[in-house]
């Protein structure tokens, strides 16, 4: 089947060291790399997707991540997924199944920075919507960047809402900035990520 | 009204990119005359860190993770400081 490969996956033990501030959650960081030509299935994607870290606390998150390079300075169809262990970043994890995710596209080069930004509001629990988020991605394409935060229940508007509200201010983003919904259940439907949005602008 | 970020949408795009590519000026009210949200209310996390903390418990680590290594397109061996601190 087609998660012959990803059934066997075993998660890495973490725990925070001694003296080390705890995280909420542990998390895993995955990297993808699209091969040129190759159409997305969910058979490539588990091929081309690898862990390269998990953390419990604050300091074994910084020793990883200062480690890896910046998304800006990834190449075209290259994403980082920073998920909650026990979360693969997939639509079909029955963390994700009911859920969704905010999407925003980015002009090329600030996706550095506001991954950065993204990332240390999730760990550090600044989205307050209790256990709703799963992970956040950044994705590297040819014309520009997407940052997504995806979450487990789309149907609940006002999670989403407040997790838009709080996107928006960590990331500084100007008022009228588009922000697009997708749930998982349609991105499954027409095999895309970022096609047939929701869009909202407000 | 904010100022807008530096950098975010801005008029350098061109409308040739298609609907939906990058942030733009929407008409719609101003989002002060937007009522409240009523919210959830959720138990804080125990474990809660502003961005200021996060960044005040970085030091610099020479050791890299080992799961790093094995993916050398994006292992760095000399670490990078965060964004927020250059």
């Amino acid at each position: 089947s087609k998660d012959h490969q990803v059934d066997k996956f075993v998660w890495p033990k973490v725990k925070p060291g001694q003296g080390e501030h705890q995280l909420q959650y542990s998390y895993s960081m995955w990297f993808s790399k699209r091969t040129p030509g190759n159409k997305a299935s969910s058979t490539n994607y588990e091929q081309n997707i690898k862990t390269v870290g998990s953390f419990a606390s604050v300091e074994q998150f910084w020793t990883l991540y200062t480690h890896l390079a910046r998304p800006c300075d990834l190449t075209s169809s290259s994403d980082y997924h920073l998920f909650k262990q026990g979360i693969k970043p997939m639509w079909e994890d029955d963390a994700n199944k009911s859920g969704g995710k905010w999407i925003v596209r980015l002009r090329k080069g600030l996706a550095s920075r506001l991954w950065e930004n993204l990332i240390l509001a999730m760990l550090g629990e600044q989205f307050m919507v209790g256990d709703e988020i799963c992970g956040a991605v950044v994705s590297i394409r040819f014309a520009e960047d997407i940052i997504s935060i995806w979450n487990r229940t789309s149907s609940d508007v006002t999670i989403s809402l407040r997790i838009r509200d709080t996107l928006r201010r960590v990331l500084n983003l100007p008022p009228n900035t588009i922000m697009e919904y997708k749930t998982h259940t349609d991105s499954i439907k027409d095999n895309s990520s970022f096609r047939n949005t929701d869009i909202f602008t407000k | 009204s904010p100022p807008p970020s530096p950098g975010i949408g801005g008029p350098t795009m061109s409308s040739s990119a298609g609907p939906g590519l990058m942030p733009q000026s929407a008409p719609g009210p101003p989002p002060s005359s937007l009522a409240p949200v009523p919210m959830t209310q959720f138990k804080l996390a125990e474990h809660r860190y502003g961005r200021e903390e996060m960044l005040a418990l970085y030091r610099k680590t020479e050791r890299m993770p080992a799961g790093v290594e094995e993916v050398q397109s994006i292992a760095k061996k000399e670490p990078l400081t965060p964004m927020a601190l250059l």
